[in-house]
């Protein structure tokens, strides 16, 4: 039976639900331009060794690099060694500098790096960083290309025998080899005065043997033997100009290319290049055995007497990894897989009378890039540019 | 995230419920308590149980062009399952659902997560797409225990582990276990009746890469998607791996006061831990996700024959992401769906009924990276209609649906000048995805007869949904086979 109080029931709640549902459909969003947390930063790079408006550092270049999510950006300092960064995402940075002060008599390179550092401020505030430089000299040898990485499985897995390093005169005079040393160096003493290395080897002649030319390649193989046949599309070393040998532990040896004299080799049936991470030198040492080993028997050479050297590493990020300083090299290169056929060259700067001028910023992060296939005792001008 | 679109669908055509956990984090459909009101276990009574015990044989597959980007070409399911119904001497009353499943999921890209859910930020992924196949086990089981003639005890547990794997390299294997316990209890008397119900979950997931292997000749590049951009990308030299707890509690009520007004609410807040390992361990941010849902109507009567369901609804939810490091947060997604509408149920002699009804609804997706300042906002709205019809002659039962959407979008607001890669991508596309108007169309029928002594019931459906002005659909569809002693 219907009642009034049954029908006023019924309205009521109609009504309610009414009101209800047009209140929630008239519940719009308020949609405003979105929160960032991106900032701006301004990077100062100063030169202690230098007076005056000298220590700010001009026309530098330096790079943010975000270890979380692999940015990598570059600006140039301004007049004030300032270098302006904006809209950068809160994270963990390695920031590079690397430029040069250009005296009457010579050209001074300027390196500078702060690693693994976290860069983020809040608001429109603009954080400020400062990078103490230190400072080196361009070599008139360099290493041009370092393959390490070994070759991609087809079919033989963990190929490594085609390494090899090759090495360029960057410089207008004829330079030789003759008694100049390869080394690697072992993690843990990037700050050390000496160099710990765990291999050694020495160019052989006798003051004038091999020369190399200004504008040309030396290669220097692991094994200098054609390894493309196994694996299928690994590199042709027959033409290298020198090769390790290791006498005693089976290598393979041609007797048509050179060998480099065993100076110290801790372990290993080559001198094998790690295909996750090494640093590689090439050194002017006079008296290779003159300071002796540490007590892990790795060979102490002078730091001083480094010529070039370049640091390489499957992880790009890792500065604090570093196995050398910013006075050999102030960055990272590498950041390929082990066994992909890739190797690391240097980037072409500019040419001098046609004669190719490989860049040399002491900061292989600057310098080189990646390549496959590798260009034993040549250059790709198409890419090395 | 095609399960979005589901939900969506759910949202739009489901007029009693909203989705489940289950459903939602795992896409299991676990259907024990389906028929009840709110999903209240303790609604269950000897009086209202459909069998004995059943076998049950589904089948369900969905695909087409028009989804998400990581959304599979295909999905196709197969489930069996067994489920039965006990009273004890005691007075308890047992439930139990058994149920294996197969799975296979054609050209799923990247991601490696067993489920995907554009409200969750953060995902692990590799380079490679590829088949993924998923065997796994769930059960319910339910305890129900009258106190009195009007009060009603029970509980709900549900457990699920499955394994999910792709052939292609890396191999991710994704390893799942979960469980779901809901105490409830019901009050009924003769006219009305009132359900609460509590939830708690923790829904598990560890996914492992194998091991890089030189005789691969190939690492992928991996992907550690954190917001709507910007995914974190690494080379892996060996395996990698991510462990996911989500963890949630919930509340439920609901209430019949006389048949007249009748309504229902379910609150939920879950909470999820994400922790990498592997070659290169990035850390992870954390996320929360609240979802509510309530629904009220108001039945009448009109003549003997004809009744009206005056009902409204609303679902919200809202999903935040966390920074690892920065104790800010990063990442919010929210959605919200405001429906109302009428249904007529006719039922023109004790044999047949129809049910007609129509609403319409105003739904919204909103997107916003905090971190990197992008952010979108899809406005829409729906016009639902559906209509059931059921007849019973000669023992055999006749159920037929159909439903009939019409969703159109408005004034899109983006701000994605600070996009990359990734964005233009990915995110562009569930832009696109979102913003499309589009129909859908749905239809099924049930037949349930008996053969000696058992029922049998066959049923299918069919839902396809088309964007306007465009070639592509979507469709999915289901298939069963129910044997009921």
């Amino acid at each position: 039976m219907r009642t009034p109080m049954n029908k006023f029931y019924k309205l009521s709640c109609i009504s309610v639900c009414f009101i209800i549902f047009m209140i929630a459909l008239s519940c719009s969003l308020n949609i405003t331009p979105p929160a960032s947390m991106r900032f701006s930063a301004q990077v100062t790079i100063v030169d202690t060794t230098a007076k005056g408006l000298d220590s700010l550092v001009s026309g530098a270049n330096v790079t943010l690099q975000s270890i979380t999510y692999g940015d990598i950006i570059t600006m140039e300092t301004n007049s004030m060694g300032v270098a302006v960064f904006n809209n950068l995402l809160p994270d963990r940075y390695n920031i590079l500098a690397s430029g040069n002060r250009v005296s009457i008599t010579d050209i001074i390179i300027i390196n500078g790096q702060l690693q693994d550092t976290s860069l983020f401020i809040e608001g429109n505030d603009t954080l400020d960083l400062r990078i103490i430089a230190q400072t080196s000299r361009t070599s008139a040898l360099v290493i041009s290309e370092i393959y390490y990485s070994g070759a991609i499985p087809n079919p033989v897995p963990q190929y490594f025998h085609d390494q090899f390093t090759e090495i360029y005169n960057n410089s207008s005079q004829t330079i030789y080899l003759d008694s100049m040393l390869i080394a690697d160096v072992e993690y843990g003493f990037a700050n050390d005065t000496v160099i710990h290395a765990v291999h050694a080897y020495m160019f052989p002649g006798d003051g004038n043997d091999y020369p190399i030319e200004p504008g040309e390649f030396k290669v220097i193989a692991q094994d200098a033997i054609d390894h493309s046949p196994y694996p299928i599309n690994s590199i042709n070393l027959l033409n290298s100009d020198f090769e390790y040998y290791v006498a005693d532990k089976g290598d393979v040896n041609n007797i048509s290319v050179p060998d480099m004299i065993q100076i110290h080799h801790k372990y290993g049936d080559d001198f094998l290049y790690s295909v996750f991470s090494n640093a590689i030198l090439l050194m002017n040492v006079k008296e290779p055995y003159k300071l002796g080993y540490d007590e892990f028997n790795r060979i102490l050479l002078p730091k001083s007497d480094v010529v070039d050297g370049v640091e390489y590493r499957d992880n790009v990020t890792e500065f604090n990894m570093k196995r050398i300083d910013e006075s050999i090299d102030g960055g990272l290169t590498g950041g390929i897989p082990s066994y992909s056929s890739q190797s690391v060259e240097r980037y072409i700067d500019r040419y001098e009378e046609e004669r190719m001028i490989l860049m040399d910023n002491n900061n292989s992060s600057l310098d080189f890039h990646v390549l496959k296939p590798p260009t034993p005792g040549f250059v790709t001008e198409e890419d090395a540019e | 995230m095609k399960k979005t679109l589901l939900l969506f669908t759910l949202i739009s055509i489901a007029l009693a419920q909203t989705p489940s956990s289950e459903y939602l984090y795992l896409d299991i459909l676990s259907d024990l308590t389906a028929q009840l009101p709110n999903r209240n276990p303790a609604y269950l009574t000897t009086e209202n149980i459909p069998y004995t015990y059943a076998f049950q044989y589904r089948y369900n597959n969905s695909g087409g062009e028009y989804r998400l980007p990581f959304s599979p070409e295909a999905k196709n399911y197969n489930n069996l399952e067994v489920s039965a119904y006990q009273k004890m001497n005691n007075g308890i009353l047992f439930a139990g659902r058994f149920a294996y499943r197969n799975e296979q999921r054609t050209n799923k890209l990247w991601l490696h997560n067993a489920e995907t859910n554009i409200d969750i930020p953060f995902y692990f992924g590799d380079s490679t797409s590829g088949d993924f196949n998923l065997n796994g086990i769930d059960w319910n089981i339910i305890f129900s225990y009258p106190l009195s003639n009007v009060t009603r005890l029970a509980v709900d547990i549900f457990y699920n582990v499955d394994e999910q794997f792709k052939s292609v390299f890396p191999k991710p294997n994704i390893k799942r276990n979960d469980l779901h316990i809901r105490p409830a209890i019901s009050f009924k008397g003769e006219r009305s009746s009132l359900g609460l119900m509590g939830s708690y979950f923790q829904f598990k997931e560890d996914i492992e890469t194998k091991k890089y292997s030189l005789e691969q000749g190939r690492s992928p590049i991996f992907m550690r998607i954190r917001g709507l951009d910007r995914s974190l990308l690494t080379y892996a030299e060996t395996s990698e791996e991510r462990l996911q707890n989500i963890q949630g509690y919930g509340f439920s009520a609901n209430f019949d006061l006389g048949g007249r007004l009748l309504g229902e609410t379910n609150y939920e807040h879950s909470q999820a831990q994400i922790v990498d390992g592997g070659s290169y361990p990035v850390e992870q941010g954390n996320w929360d996700m609240t979802r509510f849902y309530y629904r009220v109507d108001l039945k009448s009567k009109v003549t003997s024959f004809l009744n009206t369901d005056l009902f409204f609804k609303q679902y919200w939810s809202n999903a935040n992401g966390f920074h690892p490091t920065l104790n800010a947060q990063i990442y919010n997604s929210s959605h919200r769906h405001f429906e109302g509408g009428l249904s007529l149920p006719y039922h023109p002699s004790n044999n047949e009924s129809w049910t007609g009804s129509v609403s319409y609804s105003f739904q919204d997706i909103k997107r916003e990276d905090n971190f990197l300042g992008l952010l979108h906002y899809i406005p829409g709205n729906t016009l639902h209609l559906n209509m059931t019809y059921a007849y019973q002659g000669k023992g055999i039962l006749y159920e037929l649906s159909g439903a009939y959407n019409d969703i159109k979008i408005g004034e899109s607001i983006v701000y994605d000048a600070m996009s990359d890669w990734y964005y233009d991508m990915i995110t562009a596309e569930e832009i696109a995805y979102y913003s499309q108007d589009r129909k859908l169309i749905q239809a099924g029928l049930k037949i349930t007869f008996p053969y000696k002594n058992i029922f049998i019931a066959l049923s299918g459906t069919y839902q396809d949904v088309n964007p306007i002005n465009s070639d592509e659909s979507f469709h999915s569809a289901q298939t069963q086979i129910e044997i009921m002693f």
